[in-house]
């Protein structure tokens, strides 16, 4: 049968009373432990600084996001690198004062990795790091953080000396190989312009025009040798006594068929070529000149080259040579043939002067595309050049800057302390938890007690459990015994309160003095 | 009158003691009296089992034992027998049975020259009045142990059941309360309890397993176990 709460409280409270100086001697103990152990407690002081900072990388800037700089280690890792570097160590060893036994290497690696132990290096947020040491002593905590912090923040001025003095080379160099590039581009084009002299943005449409012209020279030529060889064959019919010829060989048909043939020619070219090109810009020309001509020649009258009549009936042979008209047939004839040598040779002459005009052009083509590659590739050199060519001076700048150390990479935020107090679990808290165990201990165990032992407590597991009739319950009588006990108990306890009272205040006042 | 109270029941015994023409004692211990608020309730807690006991009807031969030793079967027995002896017109004895550790003699603060071992043992059997004594307690008796040989048993002695015989003859009205041994010597309390009209069972408050009481419980005879007081109950 479980008693309520008012019957186990009332329990317990029995308890403690019969027990006191039981309790009391366990808190006693308890007590007394805990001064010990608080009082061996290693003390530990701990020094701490603080460093802000402030840029972390110096080509980034300067190359506006062109090179990538990722932050790819922890900033506390590169700082802890720093602190726990060889000659931070050696520095710190040897002012520390723990050289002074002259530990062998061995213990001194040791000894190095004990303090790295006792280290804590921790960033906070993005922009600080705290160092923080732990010594027993408390003027070497404050030392050897102290050490930490300048070494860092003399090493990191370094080597961001370093890094913008890299930076700087790295920039110089590529202005230097893009000038030399620019140089060459320049000389290529001057070489060029120089071998292609008459490569001159203008003369591709002045040769244009002159093969226009030309052509259309051709043309009329062509025309003249068309129209003399037209006149050589009615001549010749007209000597032989040929007079039926009558052709209506009109000029214009002549014409006609010419732009015909050169129509086609046209159209063939332009399936391969594009219309500025030499060749089929001189054939438009032609073409044109011959719708002009054709033009023009319409408003004449066509001329018709008919025989006379009454030719054919001409039979003599011998004697028609002889006439006068003869003769002058004759005459013409050969002046014709004459005039038709000359066309052909002015035509070939002028036919050549043509092709050469059309050469030209081509060449002048070609020649341009590769001429506007080459200015292409000077100007694109040059806008680089400039730019790194401004680059470079703010390169420079940052160089100066980080040499007076105007600008900075870390900066000490807090210098370190001398710490006054020891950190951690202090006598005081050993004590505190002593004082707390030794009043929880026996009260706990005497609840275990009261809950857990089996001995009868309460009249009611007699009648319930056990089933057997209570006939009365006797309170405990104030027999003289039990007074006298209670009474020799009571005396004991206090005189234990006041012993224990005693201890603390001593204890206390030890402390408070320095003296233990 | 302005006596103390010691002297006051020292006269009460003196006329009951004279009046029977017993020896004459004077207690050191502290009975049951009505000056105390807890003595109060303990005087109201004997009178309780006293009215129990009574109802019951039985012969008026109690016994009263404990579980464990100490448990205050003494206490109980002697206070019990005051409580009868406090009615007016009462007698009441207690006889003291428990010879491993006898302790209504010293109780009492009554000398232990003669007691019941003489007439148990003694060849010449001494008469019942030479052992019964008077006590402080007006209208109470008590016959203590007399002297105690630990080798010798007492109890399986054959006079034993003829000295309650003798008793109740001499003091017929009397209540008798025997003083037996904690319920561990099993045979004597079933021997004892046999003579007995009741038996009450002295628990003490912290100090006897549930298991303990139950073995107690079958040593008893079930018919007679008038109940169980339940002793030094903390307030």
């Amino acid at each position: 049968m479980n008693p309520n709460i008012e019957q186990f409280a009332r329990t317990m409270l029995h308890e403690l009373n019969a027990k006191k100086c039981i309790v009391l001697g366990v808190f006693a103990v308890v007590s007394v432990i805990a001064m010990i152990i608080g009082n061996s407690l290693p003390k530990q002081y701990t020094s701490s600084s603080t460093i802000l900072v402030e840029r972390r990388d110096i080509i980034g800037p300067l190359m506006d996001g062109a090179a990538e700089t990722t932050d790819v280690r922890d900033l506390s890792t590169i700082v802890r690198e720093l602190a726990f570097s060889r000659r931070s160590m050696e520095t710190i060893l040897r002012e520390g004062g723990w050289l002074d036994d002259d530990p062998s290497l061995v213990e001194q690696e040791l000894l190095m990795q004990d303090i790295q132990d006792a280290t804590k290096i921790d960033k906070s947020g993005s922009n600080l790091i705290f160092i923080n040491y732990k010594d027993s002593d408390p003027e070497r905590a404050y030392l050897v953080t102290r050490l930490y912090t300048d070494w860092v923040i003399q090493e990191s001025a370094k080597a961001k000396q370093r890094e913008s003095e890299r930076a700087f080379e790295f920039i110089d160099k590529q202005t230097q190989e893009y000038h030399q590039k620019l140089l060459q581009a320049e000389e290529a084009l001057k070489q060029f312009r120089t071998e292609n002299m008459e490569a001159l943005p203008e003369s591709a449409s002045e040769v244009n025009s002159r093969a226009t012209k030309l052509s259309r020279d051709i043309e009329q030529v062509r025309l003249e040798l068309a129209e003399a060889e037209v006149r050589a064959t009615s001549l010749e019919a007209q000597l032989n006594g040929e007079a039926e010829i009558t052709g209506n060989l009109t000029r214009e048909a002549i014409i006609r068929e010419r732009i015909t043939e050169l129509q086609k020619e046209l159209d063939t070219l332009r399936l391969s070529y594009y219309d500025t090109y030499p060749d089929i810009v001189v054939l438009r020309g032609q073409i044109d000149g011959l719708m002009e001509k054709l033009a023009s020649d319409s408003s004449n009258e066509s001329l018709v080259y008919s025989m006379p009549e009454g030719t054919e009936e001409e039979s003599s042979d011998s004697a028609a040579v002889f006439s006068p008209l003869y003769q002058s047939l004759r005459s013409e004839l050969s002046k014709n043939q004459t005039l038709q040598q000359t066309l052909k040779t002015r035509l070939r002459e002028m036919e050549t002067i043509l092709q050469t005009e059309i050469e030209r052009g081509r060449r002048i083509a070609d020649s341009e595309a590769e001429q506007t590659e080459l200015i292409r590739d000077y100007e694109v050199n040059d806008d680089i050049y400039q730019d790194l060519l401004k680059r470079r001076e703010r390169a420079r700048l940052s160089m100066n800057l980080s040499k007076e150390e105007q600008g900075f990479a870390m900066k000490l935020q807090e210098p370190p302390a001398l710490p006054l107090a020891p950190e951690g679990i202090r006598f005081i808290h050993v004590v505190a938890a002593g004082f707390v165990v030794g009043i929880g201990l026996p009260i706990g165990l005497l609840f275990l007690l009261v809950r857990f032992d089996p001995r009868i407590r309460w009249e009611r597991r007699i009648s319930e459990e056990l089933a057997l009739p209570v006939l009365a319950a006797i309170p405990l009588m104030d027999t003289a015994a039990v007074k006298r006990r209670r009474a020799a108990s009571t005396a004991t306890f206090w005189i234990g309160i006041a012993a224990v009272t005693g201890i603390y205040g001593t204890v206390g006042w030890l402390k408070y003095n320095g003296m233990i | 009158m302005n006596m103390p109270k010691e002297d006051i029941a020292k006269r009460d015994l003196v006329s009951t003691a004279q009046e029977a023409g017993l020896p004459v004692h004077v207690t050191g211990r502290d009975l049951i009296n009505r000056q105390t608020d807890r003595n109060e309730k303990v005087f109201q807690a004997f009178r309780d089992i006293r009215s129990q006991i009574v109802r019951r009807g039985g012969t008026k031969l109690t016994m009263v034992s404990s579980v464990v030793d100490s448990a205050g079967a003494t206490f109980v027995s002697v206070n019990l027998a005051t409580t009868f002896a406090m009615q007016v017109g009462s007698q009441a004895i207690v006889v003291d049975c428990n010879f491993g550790e006898p302790g209504v003699g010293e109780f009492l603060g009554l000398e232990n020259e003669v007691g019941l071992s003489d007439y148990l043992l003694e060849a010449e059997k001494p008469a019942i009045r030479d052992i019964v004594q008077a006590t402080p307690v007006r209208g109470m008796l008590a016959v203590t142990t007399g002297t105690v040989d630990d080798l010798t048993e007492h109890i399986t002695s054959p006079r034993l059941p003829g000295f309650f015989v003798d008793l109740q003859d001499a003091f017929p009205s009397a209540h008798i309360i025997v003083d037996a041994p904690c319920t561990k010597m099993a045979a004597d309390v079933r021997i004892l309890s046999s003579y007995c009209g009741q038996v009450i069972l002295v628990v003490p408050y912290g100090r006897a397993t549930a298991s303990r009481v139950e073995d107690a419980k079958k040593t008893i005879d079930g018919e007679k176990l008038a109940g169980v007081v339940f002793n030094q109950q903390p307030g």
